[in-house]
């Protein structure tokens, strides 16, 4: 814990991708892309499988944030990279580690990961002290 | 200028710096609540909208404004930065795209679009979506 009370890490969230949660995502966000939901589909793509929508796994990092933060403090921005597509049924671990903090502010390093290590999207978070 | 009516997909080739979409009527109702909690689990009530929520309905305006569109574009990347004060469960959101940027690179077909949301007239987020576009 930093002096502000912020984590240097906050705790990871672990979540399992499923065809359910994904084809209720897709309706969440109207994107029933195949690719998504498709399995027969999915199996005649280059990719092989289904995979999950890359915003699953980013609401999953400021899920972990968001359950971390000490009050007062809010997120106020994210730039993430997608990396590797998430098959469907893949499980995901997040990880938001401090990198950098000034009077009000935090940066935090963040990624999400499968359960094979590979890192499926990576990029930054910023929090801040709410005025 | 969202056009409903047309039936050809949006290609690359199609965008152009500037151009505009738009999609309204994002209702933040219990509908969508009931989905968010189906793949997130459940959300107390009176708890403040959770930021994830607000990214799902960006990606849900940023399909809706742009149809119809070719199969196996690809999310690279995305930015957002959230404003102070979040929406409630309930609330109806509008968003508008602007094509930001289109370039080659690898063969591949790049294009950025720069989002900004609203609840009413106040802001509710910013950012950008870059997709590899299939065709």
């Amino acid at each position: 814990m930093t002096m502000n009370g912020l984590p240097e890490q906050f705790e990871p969230l672990r979540f399992a991708t499923t065809p359910d949660k994904t084809y209720a995502y897709g309706l969440l966000t109207e994107d029933l892309n195949p690719i998504h939901v498709d399995p027969e589909m999915a199996a005649r793509s280059p990719l092989g499988t289904t995979v999950t929508h890359g915003t699953m796994a980013v609401n999953l990092i400021l899920a972990s944030v968001r359950r971390g933060l000490p009050p007062g403090w809010r997120i106020r921005d994210f730039d993430i990279r997608f990396q590797k597509p998430v098959p469907v049924g893949s499980e995901l671990t997040t990880e938001a580690l401090l990198q950098h903090r000034e009077d009000g502010s935090a940066e935090y390093r963040i990624a999400a990961l499968t359960q094979a290590g590979t890192t499926v999207m990576a990029g930054h978070l910023t929090v801040v002290r709410n005025l | 200028m969202t056009d409903k009516s047309r039936t050809a997909p949006w290609l690359w080739a199609d965008f152009e710096t500037g151009q505009q979409f738009h999609a309204q009527g994002l209702a933040l109702d219990a509908e969508r609540r009931a989905l968010w909690e189906k793949v997130y689990g459940p959300v107390e009530d009176g708890a403040p909208l959770p930021e994830g929520m607000v990214l799902a309905t960006m990606m849900q305006g940023y399909i809706r404004a742009i149809q119809p569109r070719p199969p196996g574009n690809l999310h690279a990347a995305q930015r957002c930065t959230f404003s102070e004060t979040l929406p409630h469960w309930g609330a109806t959101l509008d968003l508008s795209l602007t094509v930001s940027g289109t370039w080659q690179k690898n063969g591949r077909n790049w294009v950025t679009f720069a989002v900004h949301m609203q609840n009413g007239a106040t802001p509710v987020m910013n950012g950008e979506i870059t997709t590899v576009w299939a065709r």
